[in-house]
């Protein structure tokens, strides 16, 4: 440890504590809570999306393109999400 | 008089071309515009890492351990999906501005937000000016600007921002006006259009 990190101040060495104590006894109820809102949240951003890209950009192929680029990074990060929160439990 | 219908996105959802009128071309705006966009959401998807390394808290003391990298990762990947929606958002909102000539009108399409859309138009014979603005280096060196085109008459300005190779847009759009001037002089009525540019 350098110099300086010998002089931080306790409130710093006390955020170290805060996190490493939020990261371990974070109730997965908590967790579950927050992955349903996201799903909400990115569901209600998706439908509005398709909305606009079938309405105005129909067969256009940049638009079909995004559509399948943004649908599949968005299943995959959903899939990820529940796979890392099954495995916290 | 100058010609300029402003309607609601419903009106104009599939472009009402009128008989005969054929598009010449579409343009849309340059890609340097969601290449930024891009660049910011990249610099804002790194900032939670940057930080938490700069904190001291990753390192090899630090306090990632396997049983909280799970939780890293969630709470990684939740704020990543955030950003993605967020990007498709920004990327739709200037994918959908566009500006259609035809050979009878210029259609300008924005796409303010995601519930506010503009569509104007007017007609090509009206144009009295048409003004090419490249401001700054990069806008030179990626060759993109601003197309203003002003309309005799009531002078309404039509402006595009970001539009790549505004010389060609001009040229194109200067070579439209005067074929179509050609045209109603054949017909008889390119006088009485020539008078309202002059008055303009």
């Amino acid at each position: 440890m350098n110099q300086f990190a010998t002089q931080l101040p306790d409130s710093v060495q006390g955020l170290n504590f805060s996190f490493s104590s939020f990261l371990t006894s974070t109730p997965v109820n908590i967790l579950w809570g927050i992955l349903g809102v996201l799903g909400i949240i990115i569901g209600g951003v998706t439908i509005v999306l398709y909305y606009h890209w079938l309405r105005y950009g129909f067969r256009d192929r940049m638009v079909i393109f995004a559509q399948v680029l943004y649908t599949l990074i968005v299943l995959v990060g959903f899939i990820v999400l529940i796979g890392s929160l099954s495995s916290y439990e | 008089m100058a010609h300029l219908v402003v309607t609601n996105k419903f009106d104009m959802a599939k472009l009402p071309l009128e008989p005969g009128e054929k598009i010449l071309m579409t343009f849309r705006r340059h890609w340097i515009v969601y290449f930024l966009d891009a660049l910011v959401l990249f610099i804002l998807f790194l900032l939670p890492y940057t930080i938490f390394r700069l904190l001291g808290l990753g390192g090899s003391e630090g306090i990632i351990t396997n049983s909280s990298l799970h939780l890293a990762t969630f709470f990684y990947t939740a704020w990543f999906i955030l950003l993605w929606a967020y990007f498709f958002i920004v990327w739709t909102n200037a994918y959908l501005d566009a500006w259609i000539v035809t050979d009878r009108r210029i259609i300008d399409i924005e796409q303010q937000s995601l519930f506010h859309r503009t569509v104007s138009d007017f007609r090509i014979e009206k144009i009295q000016n048409i003004m090419v603005k490249e401001k700054g280096l990069i806008a030179n060196m990626f060759g993109y600007g601003t197309i203003v085109v002003e309309t005799a008459g009531e002078r309404i300005i039509l402006e595009f921002d970001t539009i790549p190779h505004p010389y060609k847009v001009r040229d194109l759009i200067s070579e439209c006006h005067d074929k179509c001037l050609a045209k109603l002089s054949q017909n008889g009525i390119g006088g009485q259009i020539r008078d309202i540019i002059t008055e303009g």
